[in-house]
């Protein structure tokens, strides 16, 4: 009896929230800023920050169309078209 | 008892014997949890709403005490009843920090959608700030409201991996929005 609840406690658990990779973090940033993705993960990532700790990230989306997003120091989240 | 010298009739008795006895220990290890949940405070509503049958009518002197037991009991099951929906009636108790302290932990949103989710909220903390110094807040509460439900959505939605935090976000709406539009500058 023991072993059965035991059996049916793992299978009922919450489970915990699973991370999101950077691809897909990317994606959700640009469509929460209003720009169409057509996808939940972005490809051909490329990073670049400055001395004053301003990050930059390029991204490709999965409908073709590039995209940057800028970090700036104070955590200000801001996306452009590229093409 | 000549069924006892059977023995299809005494394997009978036992089996009835041992599922009686099963159904006893579930039953007994469903009361053991009464105090930790609020499954099993269904488990005692349900009790209370399915009261056992009074037999009245003529009955022996130890029936008799039995039955003004039950009905001794029947009014402290529906206190028990009144209680439970008190305590049903009240949502939990989740401060606004605490909400905020597990937004930024959970995994379930990237770093840089939570940095965009920060601005968002910041921007419209700035904008009810701006009406209240205006002395606007009043005729703008509306846009201001459907703003903030736009916003508890957008937040919902991106915790899609993360339900137990968006079901807390979803019940504490409410007083978030009070923590916002009381709160004095």
């Amino acid at each position: 009896m023991k072993v059965l609840f035991v059996i049916m406690a793992v299978l009922f658990l919450p489970s915990q929230a699973q991370a999101v990779t950077q691809a897909e973090d990317v994606a959700t940033t640009i469509m929460l800023r209003g720009h169409p993705c057509g996808g939940s993960a972005v490809s051909q990532i490329q990073e670049q920050s400055d001395s004053a700790g301003n990050r930059t990230i390029r991204a490709t989306c999965p409908n073709g169309v590039r995209y940057q997003v800028d970090v700036s120091s104070e955590g200000r989240v801001s996306v452009k078209r590229l093409n | 008892m000549k069924f006892l010298k059977r023995p299809l009739s005494l394997v009978f008795l036992l089996s009835v014997c041992l599922f009686e006895l099963t159904f006893a220990g579930c039953a007994k290890s469903k009361e053991a949890i009464v105090s930790e949940g609020r499954v099993v405070e269904l488990h005692v509503v349900e009790r209370a709403v399915e009261p056992e049958p009074v037999y009245v009518g003529e009955l022996e002197p130890s029936e008799e005490k039995l039955v003004e037991e039950t009905a001794v009991e029947e009014p402290r099951s529906k206190e028990k009843l009144s209680d439970l929906q008190k305590i049903e009636a009240k949502p939990p108790e989740i401060t606004v920090e605490e909400l905020i302290e597990r937004l930024k932990k959970t995994e379930a949103i990237g770093f840089l959608t939570k940095l965009a989710i920060r601005a968002d909220v910041l921007d419209f903390k700035k904008s009810v700030e701006l009406y209240r110094k205006r002395g606007a807040l009043k005729e703008t509460v509306d846009t201001l409201k459907s703003r903030f439900n736009g916003l508890m959505l957008k937040i919902m939605a991106l915790l899609e991996r993360d339900p137990p935090l968006s079901k807390d976000i979803y019940s504490a709406r409410e007083s978030i929005w009070k923590s916002l539009v009381e709160a004095k500058s």
